[in-house]
Formats: structure tokens, sequence, C-alpha cells
């Protein structure tokens, strides 16, 4: 059926732009309402920043502020170099105006890494900020999409839903294939995060706005704006936004989406609202579909309407070792003691605290981490709140895991070849499509840790392709020294041939000129001829001696 | 043609000649340890086993009834089955080299197999019409070729199962077999 | 059942299925016959490609290449321990023949190792040097010798020729070109963070 789906939608255009159920997913209870009693808050500047910088090499930096310079809001600090083939890099910026301290590793709040360099900031509470350069209305209207991606990126956006990818890169690769619909994704469905709710229904306007420029700067023929269905305020708040007059003139389509988990992850939503299924080799843009947060929209709209850069974001702080969980617009940089500390942290009652979800969400190491572009979430789970699974239990073959999960995969089968080992099986089975999204493990009743044993399989299966890979260059390597073998061997035996020549030469020279100075070389004449003129010679000498011992006598 | 199709389902399923009657059983063991090498081996036993009770058939009504020599109808069917399999399995290693790497037992498994001889006694026995007899053979080489890769299918399931250490190996595929053929009583509802 | 067949439509339709059921298994043959003789590569070949190229001889053959010819002949093929299990799995799936265990006559599964020589003790006599396979060994006569362990197989072949025995074999330092996650903790839900 979805081979047809996909042809039709093809077809058709994304004109058969409709809500479809897919399949599986989880409904688990979403625990928002605490962090979204309250308006979202800014943060007082804290003592110190360790703004991150996304990379643990210092050869991928460029500084522009040296350790020990005063530094305004805004102010660029440094450009960070992705390592790929164009060279793109993605500059950071001062959330605060004071000194810059030091550059070294510190833990950070990120979903993939534990560690990056950071910029120490010390503050000094003045929030000295250099002048911004809005654009008027006017002018935006004017802009191509070129320039909205060149503000884009100097702003230093990336992708805000936690994926932390580059926005201008990712436009850029879509202009590259050529990008039809530009969906914004609103459904935050992990239970505990509300940062793009709140978000959404404070400043509805903004978003959208930013929403209008993204389609612009990637040529999009069409923008969707698509959100969870239990999200009223923000439902509400977006309509408004549309049917008013706002900054940008839009051409906006808002579908309001069933809300379940795993629905606003990006495959699952671009089958959701089109059928299209991007096979997950590729990337949607292969298809002419460019997937972005609302977080990322919001800064687009900020960097290219307000000239400001990208130098705070949306987190939800909540959990039950909080006695005021909410929303903050937090500064980069900041720490998590300082950001729990705000919300009224209760330490004796703090059993663990976990960056993002529930769900997909890590454990962090301390609470000495700091925040960076793509934390979205942060948990300070009270005792009991989320509690360690039960032991383990052998499989009972209920199914459950195959009904929730969205990529339509077996994870019993999969498990079973987890456990063996083959490689080739697990891939057979589309290991490679597995999102990790953890349905499976929350419905599992066995307890079975499936996502854990996925992501270690996907990491032995990398292992075998490296091992591979390794194993062709030793065959070269091996090949090489037979060839070098044979070719010495070669080499020694045309040198000995050479010498053997080389001494046989004087030999045959004596023999060649003797040849041309006699009758043909040896001849019996002429040896019996010398034999009788040596014995002549002697007997002369005789004859000459024994006549002078005749005469001596 | 009712009739036709009806005696190839019945053959195939009712009377399966694996599981119902118990014909070359060892073949179920043997060749259904990995899923590709078991369809290659259903498909050769298809055609020894359809060929083979069909050359039998019509040899026998046509050249040993005429000439009241039904009492070497055994050695007949034996001599041709041994041949027509050695003959396929020569086409075969020339062809498909990977599954020649098997050919030690393909040959035993096929052409000495009680399957062969026994279908196409039944087959004799069964009807007096050649179209009859044709029927019977190809639905019941069709019915045991489904049956083998079916098993595979099984079989391959079950290897990356978690099962208990006095059960892995034959016990659990004899387990199994004895499940399947349970199942296939299912059928016997249709005439 | 009998009634319902006489219906000639149905007549129909069951021959159209097993027509279309011949045709499917007919045209499955025919594709795997022909891709099989398309295939440029011999089975030696992928079964090499199979191997890891360690040439250690654990398999009781002089290097991976014998023992795929070995293998294409008839050879069991659960001898190679530097393949791990995975290439006891696919050279399984390869000959289409049941996974075995490997053979503890060749061997046990064992840590990927490197070899290394203790420079004090080396006299310069190149056998380690003509030993290697891979010549991952850096040397001269009456010079130091010295593994580039970045090349290093791991085949333990050096270490025999050795007439004073200095060469060890050790876990690998270097890490590997493709950096693994700098984090791999744990992730809620294995824990249960379960709500």
């Amino acid at each position: 059926m979805s081979v047809y789906r996909q042809l039709a939608t093809r077809l058709l255009g994304h004109d058969s732009l409709f809500v479809r159920r897919t399949f599986g997913g989880i409904h688990p209870p979403a625990f928002k309402q605490h962090s979204l009693r309250s308006r979202i808050m800014d943060t007082p500047i804290p003592a110190q920043l360790h703004i991150p910088l996304n990379t643990t090499q210092r050869e991928s930096l460029s500084m522009l502020v040296a350790i020990g310079e005063r530094v305004r809001k805004y102010q660029k600090l440094a450009e960070v170099s992705l390592g790929d083939d164009h060279g793109t890099s993605l500059p950071v910026h001062a959330p605060t105006s004071g000194v810059m301290r030091a550059l070294a590793l510190a833990p950070v709040a990120d979903h993939e890494s534990s560690e990056q360099l950071c910029l120490t900031l010390e503050a000094d509470g003045r929030d000295e900020a250099i002048a911004l350069r809005p654009e008027a209305n006017a002018a935006i209207e004017r802009l191509s999409g070129a320039e909205i991606q060149v503000r884009i990126r100097d702003a230093g956006i990336l992708g805000m839903g936690g994926a932390g990818f580059p926005t201008a890169v990712k436009i850029e690769s879509g202009n590259g294939f050529g990008v039809e619909l530009l969906i914004i994704n609103c459904a935050e469905c992990e239970p505990y995060i509300s940062a793009d709710e709140a978000l959404i229904r404070e400043r509805a306007e903004h978003v959208v706005a930013g929403a209008e420029l993204l389609r612009r700067a990637c040529s999009a023929r069409r923008l969707v704006i698509a959100i969870e269905d239990s999200k009223n305020d923000a439902i509400a708040a977006l309509r408004q936004a549309l049917e008013s007059e706002t900054v940008l003139e839009t051409r906006c389509e808002l579908i309001v989406i069933p809300a379940k988990y795993p629905a606003g992850s990006e495959r699952q939503l671009i089958e959701c609202l089109t059928g299209v299924e991007v096979p997950s080799a590729e990337y949607p843009t292969g298809s002419g579909i460019l997937v972005q947060n609302c977080g990322t929209a919001h800064a687009s709209y900020e960097a290219v309407v307000l000239g400001r850069p990208c130098i705070s974001r949306i987190t939800t702080l909540c959990g039950e070792a909080l006695l005021t969980p909410k929303n903050f617009e937090v500064l980069l940089g900041s720490s998590i003691d300082f950001l729990f500390g705000l919300c009224g942290l209760k330490q004796a009652d703090l059993s663990r605290s976990v960056l993002g979800g529930s769900l997909m969400g890590r454990e962090l190491a301390s609470t000495e981490s700091v925040v960076c572009k793509t934390t979205n979430c942060l948990i300070a789970a009270g005792r009991g709140e989320l509690p360690a699974a039960p032991a383990e239990q052998a499989c009972i073959r209920c199914g459950f895991c195959a009904d929730v999960c969205p990529a339509r995969l077996l994870p019993q089968q999969l498990l079973a070849h987890c456990k063996t080992g083959d490689s080739i099986e697990l891939i057979e089975h589309g290991l490679l499509d597995c999102i990790e999204c953890g349905a499976c493990d929350y419905i599992c009743p066995s307890h079975i840790p499936l996502v854990s044993a996925f992501k270690d399989s996907k990491l032995s299966i990398d292992e075998r392709q490296r091992d591979r890979q390794r194993s062709k260059y030793w065959q070269n390597r091996f090949q090489f020294r037979q060839y070098r073998i044979k070719k010495d061997k070669e080499q020694s035996l045309a040198s000995r041939a050479e010498a053997r020549k080389s001494s046989l030469e004087p030999i045959e020279q004596a023999a060649s000129e003797a040849a041309a100075d006699g009758a043909g070389g040896f001849s019996k004449e002429q040896a019996s001829r010398e034999i009788a003129a040596a014995v002549a010679r002697v007997k002369a000498r005789r004859g000459a001696s024994s006549s002078d011992k005749d005469e001596s006598k | 043609m009712t009739n036709t199709l009806s005696i190839i389902i019945a053959a195939a399923l009712v009377n399966n000649v694996l599981l119902i009657q118990f014909l070359g059983v060892s073949s179920l063991f043997y060749g259904t340890r990995r899923l590709g090498s078991a369809v290659e081996f259903a498909l050769f036993n298809f055609l020894v086993l359809f060929f083979c009770s069909l050359a039998n058939s019509i040899l026998y009504r046509y050249l040993l009834v005429p000439l009241h020599l039904e009492f070497l109808r055994l050695l007949t069917f034996v001599a041709v089955s041994a041949l027509f399999a050695t003959w396929l399995l020569r086409q075969l290693e020339r062809r498909l080299p990977l599954s020649a790497r098997q050919q030690g037992l393909l040959i035993f498994l096929s052409g000495g197999n009680s399957a062969v001889l026994g279908t196409t006694l039944l087959s004799i026995s069964a009807s007096q019409s050649i179209v009859d007899s044709t029927a019977y053979s190809f639905g019941a080489a069709l019915g045991y070729s489904l049956l083998i890769v079916g098993f595979a299918a099984l079989r391959s399931r079950i290897q990356s199962a978690d099962i208990p250490k006095p059960f892995q190996g034959s016990a659990i595929a004899l387990v199994t077999a004895g499940l399947v053929a349970i199942s296939l009583l299912g059928f016997a509802g249709l005439t | 059942m009998l009634p319902l067949i006489s219906f000639w439509p149905v007549q129909l339709a069951l021959v159209a299925v097993f027509c279309y059921a011949i045709t499917l298994f007919i045209r499955k043959i025919v594709l795997v016959a022909l891709q099989q003789l398309r295939t440029q590569r011999s089975l030696v070949t992928r079964i090499n490609n199979v191997l890891p190229q360690t040439q250690c001889g654990q398999c009781g053959h002089p290097g991976c290449l014998p023992y795929a010819r070995a293998i294409s002949s008839g050879e069991a093929s659960n001898k190679c321990p530097p393949g791990g299990k995975e290439t006891l799995f696919e050279l399984a799936r390869l000959l289409n023949e049941p996974i075995r265990e490997l053979d503890p006559a060749h061997g046990t599964f064992k840590a990927f190792s490197v070899a290394v020589i203790r420079e004090e003790e080396c006299i310069g006599c190149t056998k380690c040097i003509q030993a290697c396979p891979v010549d991952a060994i850096l040397g001269g006569p009456k010079r130091m010798h010295t593994v580039i362990e970045s090349e290093c197989t791991g085949c333990d072949l050096c270490v025999e020729p050795c007439p004073v025995d200095c060469i060890d074999m050790v876990a690998p330092t270097a890490v590997p070109e493709h950096a693994i996650l700098d984090s791999r903790s744990v992730s809620v839900q294995k824990s249960g963070a379960r709500t």
C-alpha cells in the first residue's frame, strides 16, 4: 500500500497532504503540565558561563578573541569548523558581556558527546551588548533565499530539536536536491519536554515569521506547521498568528496530528503527513522534504529580523526534585547547578539528573554540565520518579514490541539476532532503520533493555565494517609484499646474469683479439712453429753456453 | 478439471507425503538447516519427485502392464529414479557450484529417498488414468517441496532462539516436526 | 469442499494461482542461475574476501587464500580464530551450510593484539622482518627492528623466528580511525525511566 501511496504523492505533488494514521507508537503520560504552568522566564546572568564550542579538537577552532579580553554581548567569539569538505564553519557568540577566562574541556549536556571544548566567560553583570542591526520589513521582503541563508549561518543557528545539525548546511543540501515541502516540527511528543509548546504559545507570530524565512531560504513551494492535538494553547496561538497580520506574508498551513510517541521524529512525521517513507540510508531532502524544529524557526526570525545571533534557547526544567519546574530562556553555557538552583532544587530528593525526556533521555554524570544549543530538557528526578528497571526476564514472545515499533521492525527477532551477533541477519531485519525511540523498551513486559542491545549491535556492525576495510588493507599489503619479493628475486637473477656476463667479458675479449691477430684463433701449425722456434732458441743458448764451457776448459 | 484439482490439493496437503505419510523424513532434517540451501534442495526434490513419478507411472502403465511384468516394478522404479537423480545432480554441479558442495548427500537423499518410491507406488495404485497419475505426482511433489522450505524457515527462527541445552539440535527439530505434522492434520477436512 | 471446486471461476482462480506460483518459482531459479553465471568473482575470491587476511596460518594453511581454496574444495569453514564469530556466520551463509562452532583444535577467539619488540634485546637479525606477511616491521641487518603498530595484523608469525624471543603480543594502543562515540552513557530507559 505504501508504495502506491508514495507513487501517488510523487505524481500529484505534495498537494496530497493529509494526516495518516502511522503504525505503532505508544501513549505514555505526558507530565508536561507542571512546567507549563507559568510563562517562559529569563534567567538572571550567572557568574560564569562555559560556552560550548561543539568540538573537542583545538585545530578546528579559529578564535577571534584572546583569553583575558573583555567582550560584549552578541560579540562573535570563535568560528568552529565542521570538518567537512566545504570548510563550513559555525560561529559562536557571547551570551553576555564579561571577560574571557579560559578555553578548556568541560562537561556539556549534549545528547551525543559528554565533553566539549568550552570558552569560560566571567560575566561582569553589566550585559553590555554590541549594536544589533535589525532589518526593516521592506528590506526583509527583498532578501533573497541565499541572503537569508547567510544570516542564518552567521547567527550560528543549528537544529534545536536535539540533532544539532547546522541549519545553513541543511538548507544548502536541500537546495542541491530541490525542496518542495518545508515542515516545521512542533510535535513535541516525548514526556516531560515542553520547551517547544511554551515557545509557541507565547511567540507564535515569531515562529511563523521564522518559518516563512526558512521557506524562502530553501525555496520550498509549500510550508506546513505540524503540531500535536494535545497542545491546545499552542494551536490556538498559532491559529491566531496565521490569521492576523504578521510581520511577514506567509502561505502557511497548520496541520494537527494525533498525539503519539514518537510522532515528532522526523521520518515518522513525514510519513504521517505525506505518506513518504524515507529510506534510512537517505535524508528527507532526497524526497524533496525539509523538516525544521520550531525553535530553529524562532531563532531564524531573531537572526534575520532582529539581527540577534543565537545565544540562548528555551529549556524545560522539570522533575519532582524541583520546587518550581518551568521553562526558562537559558543563556548558553549556564551550568545545570545554577538552573536547578533557580527552580529550587531539593537536593535530598534528587535521585538522578537526566538530559532530554524520559524515553530517549540520557543520564548526566554531573550537574556541573553546561547547557548547549541542543539542550531541550533537564529533569531533576525525585525519589521513585524515574526508577531503575526491574531485572531483565526472558522474552515471552508477546509481540507487543512489534505492535508499537514506529519503523515497523520486529524487535523480538532483532533481539534474538543481537544475542547471536549475526550482523547480516540484523541488517536484513532492518536494524539500521531503528530510530532508537524506546517504544519497544517501554512496552516490554519482561523489562528487556532492547534499545541498549540495538545500540550495541549497531556499534558492532560498524566495527565489522571497519574490520572488513582493515582486512582489505592488509590484503593489499600482503599482495604488495608478494610482488616485492618476486621483483627482488627477478632483479637479483638479472643482476647475477649481468655480473656473470661482465666477468666473462675480459676472457671473451682476449679470445676475440687473438682471433683478430692470427689466422682464425688457435691453429696447430702456428703452435708447432712457435714450439720449433722456442726449441731452436733453447738449442742456440745451450750451444753458446757449451762452446763457452769448452773454451773455459 | 475439478477432479484433477482436488487430487492435487489432496496429494499436497491432505495426504502430504512428508508429514502425514512420513516418507522421506530424513531429508526434512538434513536439508533444512539453512533456508537458502533448503530452497535449492526443495526445488531439486520437486523435480526429482515429479518427473520420476511421472516417468515411472508411464513406464508402468504402458510398458510393464501390457507385458504382464508388474512384479518388476520396484526394480524399474528404483533404477529410473536413481538415474534421473544422478543426471540432475550433474547438471546442478555444473551450473550452481555452491550447491554442489552438498552433492554427497543430495544423491542419497533424492534418488534413494523413500518418498520417490512411495509417491510412484501410490500414484499408480491411486488412480487409473494417466492424467490423474500426473496430478497426484505433481501434488505430492509440490507438498513435499513446500514443506521442506517451510520447515527450513521454521528452523532458521529456532536457530536464534534461546533453547534449553538438552533440546538443542535434533531434539527441537523433532518436536517442531511433530507440531507441524499435527497442524497439517487440520487439512483433513478437505476432501 | 468438492462443491466449491466444481464452481468454474474457483477452478480458474486456483489454476491461475498455481500458474503464478510456478512462474515465480521458475523466475527465482532463473535469476539465481543467471546471477551465479554473471558473477565475475569466483567462489574462492568471495570466500577470501570474508576471511580476515591476517595470513597467520592458524587454520593449518599458509595463508588466507590457500585456506579459501581449501574451503571451496570442501574443507570445513570453522577454522579461523582471527575472523571472529562474524566470519563463521558469513562463511556459513555464503556456503549455505549450518553455522558451526569454531574448531577448538585451531585456536580460540582472542582479543586483537599487536606485536611489540623489546628493543634492548633486539639483535638485528631480520628474521622477524622476513616472517612478517605485511611488512609491518621496520629495520635492516644489524639495525634496530621495530613494529609499525598501525600496520600489524596480530598474526604473531614474527614471535617464533626471533632467536632472542624479544617480541610480545600486547593490546593495541592506537585509537581506531573512526572515533567511537565518546559518550556511551546509559540511556535512561535502560534503567527504567518509564512513567
